[in-house]
């Protein structure tokens, strides 16, 4: 990053609002996935009109820009590349407004996904998409990744909850997509945006429908002497025509990690265990949970665990959102996967998960949305250990060819980003990413928002694709 | 023309000349003067378990209704609003009916989208899982499009369990003063529609959880009177939204000529909403999109021409 663009930056925003020490440099050179790029320099707009500013310089310049929110992405979308300008929107985290009548609030991208369901709580709402990352990410974030969660099952992800977008594109023009009203008139660009990681265009205020919370909550842990009773159980579930709000599943390695970490009583001898939440108005949440119970015991549960209270359940839940963290017990190193498979193939594919890991010579835990068979295996190792790093690879990419040969996507809420921005051609022909690219260039026809993400070559703006270090399937 | 004929499809739509997608025919007929072509038809998958459908985009909805119905479930495709025509249409227009606040919108339903660009080429877009996030959200951009980006061959769409009961519930003599306490007692109605004096209220789910609703209302001081239907739109020919804040007071204006679909944002009135105002950025946008899915500007012209000129 020359001189001259740090100058023009800081007398657009103030100084204050511009790093480039080396620390800062290297925190922001990477999200939270394994790889690692360069960033130029780091801004910290603080409203519509910095954000501006930041963009006019960039495009004046012809330098890339990339959006980061809290940083918790795993798939490498905010990983800037060549020494791009980060834009940090950490410091745009005011809620805004909250309509409880209307139920919809305006919030900065900048705001964490738990602060604003918080907020609500006082009006019995909440904002419906919880990643596990909950606590940390931010809403900016979740509306480039279309992020999903445990109970996104019933309530959709993230882009069911957005309503509109004001969007500063690399020309610098601000536009709203979407609205508060529901049917704007024209193509829903609002949709084609949320979800988009960061290549459009920098959001920098979102109208987010919120959630009544529900008048009863059932939290239910079944656990199973075989994975594919497990996964059979989850089938006849959504077959006998129930959607539960969350529908989760771990593994006998997972729920040993988890029960070693949080004590909550999970079943270390089983080989599967369901974590199933109903929730609504109570005569629906006593009917589905009876009728869970009873599918759950067809396939052979060995028990049916009922969440007594707030505080059980409660219990329950850290379990499942604290897997990641318990995993550190075993090995150092994780790589976090994500694939969707058709629900009737997610004892196959598990199969396979297992058999991949273990020709690889990897340990592998299980913990993922079984309701849409969003699947997460967890490849645990030490990256210490020679060549490691290349099973790990190996392993990751395999998981992903088994997932799309059973009919299933490559993503199912972490986004492409550039982990799989090259296998995208596994699901997409030449003229199906052309389309997207297409979709990019009209909203960003200068290629300065996040490139060389998702698209692959020469799908992507044309650009050479530049290094970056790391691990990625 | 049968399910597998996209490739078909796409030959009979071809790469150049003004094309005319017709469905069924029930919400807009094409130019004279402009060469029809009829989309796929069939249902190609349904899994209940997997709660998705695979199907032609020239499918019927009384044939995919009929299908899915036999199973217990549904599409969400605005069938309340228009019950006829077929799938595609149902998707290039994107028309939500009565019962969105509960239901959600139709773009919500489509999962994996084939269409035929204006170049000729066969483009897909999302996949055939209940969540997917694998590149770009082409889904969304086709519905609501009225095909003038694509013509919609094949689409996969979730589908959702069928309520195990419905009712609607009247209640008289709710004027503006009383609106926002009947809908704040309210736990998660399908629909919400208010002329500023009734109140229709669409409640689905378990049959003592209506009872609940019915009993809580009625403790609350809205007697309610169960009716087989929402109010009849028939005499308000004209939709368009605004935001729902702004309901209350659209209705407040003129009372008993404006049906609010309260909580959405949908006005139903009987006379001709305001034009839109476009930004000249949105409208840039558009064009691009536009020029680059379909440069000769041949497909659908006409159709949905709000801002495509």
């Amino acid at each position: 990053m020359t001189d001259e663009v740090i100058e023009a930056l800081r007398s657009a925003i103030g100084s204050d609002l511009v790093r480039s020490s080396d620390a800062e440099l290297r925190l922001f050179a990477h999200d939270a996935s394994n790889l690692v790029g360069e960033a130029g320099v780091v801004c910290y707009p603080r409203d519509v009109d910095d954000v501006r500013r930041v963009i006019a310089v960039c495009r004046r310049f012809g330098i890339a820009f990339v959006a980061r929110g809290a940083g918790t992405g795993l798939a490498g979308g905010a990983t800037p590349i060549g020494g791009a300008v980060v834009i940090c929107t950490t410091k745009m985290n005011r809620i805004l407004d909250v309509d409880p009548l209307a139920r919809l609030a305006w919030v900065e991208p900048g705001v964490l996904n738990l602060d604003l369901t918080r907020h609500a709580a006082k009006f019995g709402l909440h904002f419906a998409p919880d990643p596990s990352s909950q606590q940390s990410c931010s809403i900016g974030g979740n509306v480039a990744n279309n992020s999903g969660g445990p109970h996104c099952l019933a309530e959709g992800v993230t882009s069911a909850h957005v309503l509109a977008c004001d969007v500063v594109l690399s020309d610098g023009s601000v536009v709203r997509l979407g609205g508060e009203e529901p049917e704007p008139p024209g193509f829903d660009l609002r949709g084609a945006f949320v979800g988009s990681e960061g290549m459009f265009g920098i959001t920098t205020a979102i109208c987010v429908r919120l959630t009544p919370d529900p008048r009863d909550v059932r939290t239910m842990l079944l656990d199973f002497e075989t994975v594919r009773a497990g996964t059979d159980t989850v089938s006849s579930i959504i077959a006998a025509g129930m959607v539960p709000a969350a529908l989760e599943m771990m593994d006998r390695l997972c729920l040993q990690a988890v029960e070693a970490f949080v004590h909550a009583g999970f079943p270390t001898d089983a080989a599967a265990a369901l974590l199933v939440e109903v929730s609504g108005a109570a005569s629906a949440v006593a009917a589905d949970a009876e009728a869970i119970e009873r599918i759950g015991r067809q396939h052979g549960a060995r028990s049916v665990r009922v969440a007594r209270d707030d505080n059980e359940r409660s219990l329950l839940w850290k379990g499942r959102k604290s897997a990641f963290g318990a995993i550190a017990r075993i090995k150092p190193n994780y790589y976090l996967h994500d694939t969707v498979v058709p629900r009737r193939h997610l004892s196959d594919v598990l199969d396979h998960v297992y058999r991949i890991a273990a020709e690889e010579d990897l340990a592998v835990l299980n913990v993922f949305h079984a309701g849409d068979g969003n699947l997460h295996p967890l490849l645990v190792f030490d990256r210490r250990e020679p060549g490691i790093l290349e099973r790990v690879h190996r392993a990751g990419t395999a998981i992903v060819a088994v997932s799309v040969e059973y009919g299933g996507v490559l993503s199912g809420e972490h986004g492409i980003g550039l982990e799989k921005r090259d296998l995208m051609p596994l699901m997409f022909s030449e003229d199906d990413l052309r389309a997207q690219s297409w979709l990019r260039e009209a909203f960003d026809p200068l290629g300065l928002a996040n490139p060389f993400k998702v698209l692959p070559s020469p799908s992507g703006c044309g650009d050479a694709h530049a290094h970056v270090e790391g691990l990625w399937v | 023309m049968g399910v597998s004929d996209i490739a078909e499809f796409a030959s009979a739509i071809g790469a150049t000349g003004p094309v005319w997608i017709r469905g069924a025919g029930t919400r807009v007929v094409g130019p004279a003067n402009v060469r029809a072509v009829e989309s796929p038809r069939g249902i190609r998958f349904f899994e209940p378990e997997e709660m998705t459908v695979t199907c032609g985009a020239g499918t019927c909805l009384s044939e995919l209704d009929e299908i899915l119905d036999d199973r217990g479930q549904y599409a969400n495709l605005g069938q309340l609003r228009h019950p006829h025509g077929t799938v595609g249409g149902a998707l290039a227009s994107g028309w939500n009916d009565q019962l969105r606040l509960g239901r959600g919108p139709v773009r919500d339903s489509l999962l994996e989208v084939h269409v035929v660009t204006g170049r000729g080429d066969v483009v897909k877009g999302g996949g055939p899982t209940v969540k997917n996030v694998s590149g770009f959200d082409l889904c969304r951009l086709m519905v609501g499009s009225h095909g003038r980006l694509g013509a919609i061959a094949e689409v996969t769409l979730r589908t959702r369990p069928k309520p195990r009961a419905s009712a609607w519930l009247v209640v008289d003599s709710v004027d503006g003063s009383r609106i926002e306490e009947l809908v704040g007692h309210l736990y998660r109605p399908s629909a919400i529609l208010w002329n500023g004096l009734v109140c229709w209220i669409c409640v689905e789910g378990h049959p003592s959880d209506i009872e609940i609703a019915r009993t809580e209302l009625r403790r609350r001081g809205f007697a309610s009177q169960e009716s087989a239907s929402g109010p009849d739109l028939g005499a308000l020919p004209h939709r368009w939204s605004v935001s729902p804040r702004a309901v209350f007071e659209h209705v407040g204006e003129r009372v008993g000529q404006v049906i609010a679909e309260v909580g959405v944002g949908v006005l139903h009135g009987d006379q001709p909403p305001p034009t839109p105002i476009i930004d000249a950025a949105v409208e840039n946008i558009h064009r691009r999109l536009k020029d680059s899915f379909d440069p000769e500007h041949r497909l659908n012209p006409g159709a949905g021409d709000i801002l495509i000129r």
